[in-house]
């Protein structure tokens, strides 16, 4: 049977000229999804291919470091954690940490902003060692209101000896045994934690110096990550990050030396919260995994710190990753990378690497964590050699978060 | 005094279909759980026992050793309760301490009763205390001197012998509170540690608020916890915890938000171990007062509730009181009311293996305080005499006869973590 545009009224033309733009519309929309996702997003940075930094010294602090951002919005967002030395000799000087809630458009942050979150009743020094708390990670709660929570270590905590793994929960302290029942709580850093209050970080198992990368869900469900075939034979290995879905990244150590691993989740199910509290029970194959290669495909000397939970494009997922490398002059820089999992989860990326150098900085910086805006905390080295923490946001950072 | 047991001293009538038992006997079912959750608990006996007696290869065993300290100048004090004990694992530490109240009869009924406190170090003599734990003695250079001083817990200090303790001060204070004085509202910490200028130790006020503040729990970092009291008429108990930051000379207070499911009215701290966990009871909204036990573990709250022997399986009053490094709680319940005359003693509870299991010491019934690292119990039993007094007791238990075990592997779920992003959606496993 034909059919003929002039046997349609006008209103019958324009309703289907109507439901055929929108198909067109969702059509092109499907189209740019379907790109490529390493060119998608390469559009996407060359919009925000510059940085504005923002100094962060802990008032009296002698050297300050940033190793964590999260994603609160508004007028108080981003919360950073970091630590810091502080000024003096002796008993004086120790890590402490704090977080502070911005906006960051001053060169320095008030001190008001600052809130110290130290392990009570911890020495500044033992065995000559400079002693004290780490946290390393900050989650972003719902009520901007909240007091945060945060991941980290501690040194010695209650003269119990060694480094003990410890989640602060708006306030309440507590200290995360170390897996392995043999090693007590020795020996073990948090480094990553999401909203769902699981942490990564890593453990060293009793009668071996190796580090093991693990995570922990509460309550004292831990699992070992262990890697697929592709990353063969790792000899050591750490969790630095993980995003609120599931995704990690971290290091292995195989043959080669070092390298800087991702793991993007499948599904929704990932890290699982059950299981035991000395865990074999993780699955790799939940997700899929790549290794970073700088552009020339070097695949060492890079450490890969966090990792946001990035745009969905359709079947196509991206997720920025952070860290340092250091480049054949012996320069450690910044960077964020993108990585991708298709929607048959293949991992991709990985390579288009975006370095981040503050500008004073003297052949160091080192970026700690990327939030989903992208905006990234770290710190860097100056020529006094002095240690100071940074804030850096993408210069189309407004664009995006509209976009968002 | 605290507010299940204070009913304890007055009236009660011993329990006739209660044999006398100094051992562990029998086992309860110890649901810790969702409120939609299943009641059984990990590791929890098939079915339902109906027989109180021991379990063999299952219930921790005690042996059980009265203590009255002897006090210079003191004559023997009619009640005793041991309140805390601490742990002989910290490197600075060489022996255990103990802490307790006493008092006599005689002041209990006059308008301004008269509570005092003691610490007590263990020693090498064995008799008459159970052998391979030394009886202890008194050492009131460590002790807070003066009446109305209600001592609960002590920690291991950095360089021992000075350990702090903490409690709080009894109800019949006059002084306002301030460093050496004493106030009827006031938490305190007490370090022992002589001042350099040969002046007197220090008293610490821990206040929140303007209503009264207990203390009950400290540990190795010097982490305490309690409850304050707050709202109008200060009619509602807040759980909270209370530090010092490494380089401040202000001390932190931080609530412990127990999850909105739970519509808890009043919530109370009793104990914390070295690594961070808190034990305590709250009551509910509408529950008359019914106390329900609970722990905080690294973000996760669950309950801890003891049910009743029977086919039913009905939930017990239950207050979580303490909990160790290895994680077992102890803590005390109550039967339910038969009648409108008697109020049923407390009962003693020990976890093993998650589940908790019947400990008396006599048979009018057990308050258990404490448990350290050692699994040495401390608390108290009411004798049969008239005045139902505090007969203290510190119980051991032995490794070939059953002592008790940590937790099995978490299976249960938390029932919520306090932050802000907590949902009940989120914190299935």
């Amino acid at each position: 049977m034909r059919y003929s545009l002039l046997a349609f009224s006008s209103r019958k033309l324009f309703l289907i000229g109507s439901v055929v733009a929108v198909a067109a519309s969702l059509c092109s929309t499907s189209i740019r999804s379907g790109a490529s996702p390493l060119s998608h997003h390469a559009m996407r940075r060359a919009s925000t291919s510059s940085w504005h930094y923002e100094k962060v010294d802990y008032p009296g602090g002698t050297s300050t470091e940033v190793t964590g951002i999260n994603n609160l919005s508004g007028s108080n967002g981003p919360e950073i954690v970091g630590h810091y030395v502080s000024k003096g000799t002796g008993s004086n000087t120790f890590y402490s940490s704090f977080y502070a809630s911005g906006p960051y458009t001053a060169r320095t942050l008030p001190s008001a902003d600052f809130t110290d979150a130290s392990y009570p009743n911890v020495k500044s020094f033992k065995n000559g060692d400079l002693n004290g708390t780490q946290m390393n990670a900050i989650t972003t709660q719902a009520s901007p209101t909240a007091l945060p929570i945060l991941a980290g270590e501690v040194a010695d905590p209650g003269s119990q000896g060694g480094n003990w793994s410890v989640v602060y929960n708006q306030g309440l302290w507590s200290l995360v045994k170390n897996p392995d029942s043999l090693g007590g709580g020795r020996d073990v850093a948090l480094y990553g934690i999401n909203t769902s209050d699981i942490a990564v970080g890593y453990y060293t198992k009793h009668g071996t110096t190796n580090s093991t990368a693990y995570y922990v869900a509460p309550p004292e469900i831990n699992q070992d990550i262990t890697f697929p075939a592709t990353i063969s034979s790792p000899i050591a290995s750490i969790a630095y990050g993980i995003n609120n879905l599931g995704d990690m990244v971290g290091t292995v150590e195989v043959s080669s030396g070092w390298e800087s691993w991702y793991a993007l989740c499948k599904n929704s199910s990932c890290p699982t919260k059950t299981g035991s509290t000395s865990g074999s029970d993780f699955n790799p194959s939940l997700y899929c995994w790549g290794v970073l290669k700088n552009s020339s495909s070097s695949v060492f000397r890079t450490t890969a710190y966090a990792i946001n939970d990035g745009p969905d494009s359709g079947g196509t997922i991206t997720r920025e990753v952070a860290g340092s490398y250091i480049d054949g002059s012996g320069i450690t820089h910044g960077f964020v990378v993108p990585v991708t999992r298709t929607q048959t989860s293949v991992c991709g990326g990985g390579t288009a690497f975006q370095n981040i150098d503050e500008p004073n900085a003297n052949g160091v910086t080192v970026v700690r964590g990327v939030n989903d805006v992208g905006d990234v905390a770290g710190y860097y080295i100056d020529s006094s050699n002095g240690t100071h923490g940074f804030v850096a946001t993408p210069t189309g950072a407004a664009e995006r978060r509209r976009r968002r | 005094m605290n507010l299940l047991l204070g009913s304890a001293l007055h009236g009660l009538r011993r329990r006739s279909r209660l044999a006398a038992i100094a051992l562990g006997a029998g086992a309860f079912v110890l649901a810790a759980c969702q409120a939609q959750t299943s009641q059984s608990s990990p590791g929890a006996l098939p079915g339902v026992n109906t027989n109180r007696s021991v379990m063999p290869n299952a219930a921790p065993t005690f042996s059980f050793v009265p203590y009255v300290p002897t006090l210079p100048t003191v004559p023997t004090p009619d009640n005793v309760d041991i309140t805390g004990i601490n742990s002989n694992d910290n490197p600075g530490n060489t022996s255990t301490r103990i802490t307790g109240v006493y008092f006599n009869n005689a002041t209990q009924t006059s308008a301004t009763p008269a509570y005092h406190s003691f610490i007590a170090q263990e020693t090498n003599t064995t008799s008459p205390c159970a052998t391979g734990w030394g009886c202890p003695i008194p050492d009131p250079s460590a002790t807070p001197s003066g009446s109305n001083i209600y001592i609960n817990e002590l920690s291991a200090a950095q360089a021992d012998p000075y350990n702090f303790s903490v409690g709080y001060t009894s109800p019949y204070g006059t002084s306002a509170c301030g460093d050496g004085q004493i106030s009827p509202t006031c938490g305190i910490i007490y370090d022992p540690t002589p001042l350099t200028s040969g002046g007197p130790s220090h008293i610490y006020q821990v206040n929140v608020g303007s209503c009264a503040t207990r203390l009950y729990g400290t540990s190795y970092a010097l982490i305490q916890v309690g409850y304050y009291y707050k709202g109008t008429n200060c009619a509602h108990a807040q759980a909270f915890e209370e530090y010092l930051p490494p380089h401040s000379k202000t001390p932190l207070t931080f609530d412990f938000h127990l999850p909105p499911s739970w519509n808890v009215n009043n919530s109370y701290a009793y104990g914390i171990n070295n690594k961070g966990d808190v034990v305590g009871a709250y009551t509910a909204s509408g529950g008359n007062g019914f106390q329900i036990g609970w722990e905080y573990d690294e973000f996760c709250y669950s309950k801890i509730q003891v049910t009743q022997n029977t086919s039913t399986g009905a939930f017990l009053s239950t207050q979580a009181r303490g909990i160790n490094w290895d994680g077992i709680v102890v803590g005390t319940y109550e039967e339910p009311q038969t009648n409108s005359k008697t109020t049923p003693p407390p009962n003693g509870f020990v976890e093993s293996g998650g589940t908790p299991y019947h400990v008396n010491d006599g048979t009018n019934g057990t308050v258990i305080n404490n448990i350290n690292n050692e699994d040495i119990i401390v608390g108290y039993h009411i004798g049969g005499g008239m005045h139902r007094d505090h007969m203290g007791f510190i119980g051991t238990c032995k490794a070939s006869a059953g002592c008790p075990a940590g937790p099995p592997p978490p299976s249960i779920s938390c029932a919520g973590t306090g932050d802000s992003n907590d949902s009940t959606t989120r914190r299935r496993p």
